[in-house]
């Protein structure tokens, strides 16, 4: 029972983050076609933008997580208005913004290193102590991490089921001619969801941070894992990605407690490829549907 | 009165001219028909009326307006509303959701629900599916949804391609039906038709699309005496 309990509140907390890190991207993959290639550092400058409020500019713990979120849509941004602007809609958009934008991952991981230095610091943003259940210490951290992931997310789905945003965003996505022909100003459209998702990736970079350390190089690890997770779910699929994101926390959660740490990114691969073998469109993809 | 004026319009894709030189005026309240086969440039015409893609030459002026340069969504505000061929609904939304995108523009929540149920009392059979996703319709719902949310934009100018494109004959007399009692709505319509035969009982005036230019253009009446028609549908001279 322990060792069940155990895993749940691992899984759930390396879930709830994954999610979190590849809901953005799969919004962006959705809406413009484009594999943002610099999704792990808008997790890292969140990350930064959140020890920065606290640790330098000496604003309350509380304010640590909103600071990530706002830093994170602010470089979503910055990164539509400077490039993603001026490559959209051109011939081999989805190739050339791949490189773009791990160029701007690259630019970015090299100023955060020449402006902290390569020194892990703690994540400040974080609860300590725990509470029992059984024999298992469940840390406050991973309730918070849990809870703020869920709240972040349903806010997500309710902005883009519920609202006139939402709406745009997705009639954007199903049909771009369409959507402008409804009066959508696209452009704007695009710049939303990158700020959106940029806010997601910050909010998700304070939480990955606040169970290890920051360094330049931390969203490395959640990005290739988020990328493994949209895969899974059908590339643009929003919710499916939610789900496919806590399934596989789970997944690692067992395997990292039954076969040790170090094995868990390798199984989850190999179950990945194997479930790619029969799905190749993934849990929720779609075929191509001609109809005339 | 002429609420569209478009003079000397020439327009295509990359290197490839479509249309050349096409001027004509529609006026206000009336049903104007482009007809003529595929390939001809009637499409690329209505794309360039709304925006999408940008013509080389020429001025379109809608309603005392040169709109040449404005953008897709500023067209839509002034009332130039475009109906795409095959519809183009948002298949994973639905009816509702598509609906509700046709009036985007409009602020007024209470107005867009009175032309929401307009429409449903319009075309009941919406209003019974309302909730269904729009990738779950037969071709004729899909296509009664398309002009639905052409509607819900509550422009005065309709452009509408092909509202007959890969239907059966029964539904293409309902949905011609429905055109008919619109056209006495107060709006202009721009309708594009492969077949003239049922468009020209609802037009008031048509133009015939050869090769990206207009060879023809006047009253239905003329239409069945007019040589040209066999020569653009058939070939030979």
């Amino acid at each position: 029972m322990d060792v069940f309990i155990q895993i749940i509140a691992t899984g759930a907390t390396l879930g709830a983050m994954y999610a979190l890190a590849s809901v953005g991207l799969a919004l962006i993959w959705g809406t413009l076609g484009m594999f943002n290639m610099a999704h792990g550092l808008f997790m890292t400058i969140g990350a930064y933008g959140s020890y920065s409020a606290v640790a330098y500019l000496g604003l309350p713990v509380y304010i640590g997580l909103p600071a990530g979120f706002v830093v994170g849509g602010l470089t979503g941004c910055i990164t539509h208005l400077l490039i993603v602007k001026f490559m959209v809609g051109t011939r081999n958009f989805g190739t050339n913004i791949m490189v773009a934008t791990a160029g701007v991952a690259i630019v970015l991981e090299d100023l955060i290193l020449k402006g902290f230095g390569a020194y892990p610091f703690r994540q400040p943003v974080s609860l300590t102590g725990g509470f029992r259940v059984g024999n298992v210490v469940v840390t406050y951290q991973s309730l918070v991490i849990v809870a703020v992931a869920a709240a972040l997310i349903a806010m997500t789905a309710f902005l883009l089921l519920k609202t006139k945003l939402g709406r745009a965003i997705r009639a954007t996505a199903m049909n771009l001619d369409a959507a402008r022909l409804m009066g959508v100003r696209t452009e704007r459209t695009y710049l939303q969801v990158l700020a959106i998702a940029g806010a997601l990736a910050g909010a998700a970079g304070v939480l990955i941070s606040s169970l290890a350390t920051l360094s330049p190089q931390m969203g490395g690890d959640p990005m290739l894992k988020a990328f493994v997770i949209c895969v899974v779910a059908g590339l643009g699929h929003v919710g499916g990605t939610g789900l496919a994101a806590v399934s596989l926390g789970l997944i690692e959660a067992a395997v990292q407690y039954f076969l040790g740490v170090r094995f868990g990114f390798p199984v989850m691969l190999g179950l990945v490829i194997l479930f790619l073998v029969w799905r190749p469109n993934g849990l929720f993809g779609k075929k191509v549907v001609v109809r005339l | 009165m002429t609420v569209l004026s478009i003079q000397n319009l020439t327009a295509g894709y990359a290197n490839q001219p479509v249309l050349h030189d096409v001027s004509f005026d529609v006026e206000a309240e009336s049903v104007f028909a482009l007809i003529g086969p595929n390939g001809h440039g009637k499409t690329t015409l209505l794309r360039s009326l709304s925006g999408i893609i940008r013509p080389r030459a020429g001025s379109m002026v809608f309603d005392g307006e040169r709109i040449d340069k404005l953008s897709v969504h500023r067209r839509v505000e002034l009332g130039l509303i475009h109906i795409p061929q095959g519809d183009q609904l948002f298949g994973e939304m639905s009816i509702e959701e598509n609906l509700l995108m046709g009036a985007y523009l409009r602020n007024d929540q209470s107005a867009v629900r009175v032309s929401l149920e307009e429409v449903y009392a319009f075309f009941p059979r919406l209003g019974e599916r309302r909730s269904q996703l729009a990738n779950s319709l037969s071709g004729g719902e899909r296509r009664m949804a398309g002009i639905g949310r052409g509607l819900m934009a509550d422009g005065k100018f309709m452009m509408i391609d092909e509202p007959s494109l890969g239907l059966a004959p029964l539904l293409i007399e309902q949905i011609y039906e429905s055109l008919q009692t619109l056209s006495r709505s107060g709006r202009t319509f721009l309708i594009i038709e492969e077949n003239p035969v049922r468009i020209a009982e609802i037009a008031d005036k048509l133009a015939l699309m050869d090769g990206g230019r207009i060879v023809w253009s006047g009253p239905p009446e003329e239409l069945r005496s007019e040589k040209r028609l066999s020569q653009t549908y058939f070939g030979g001279h």
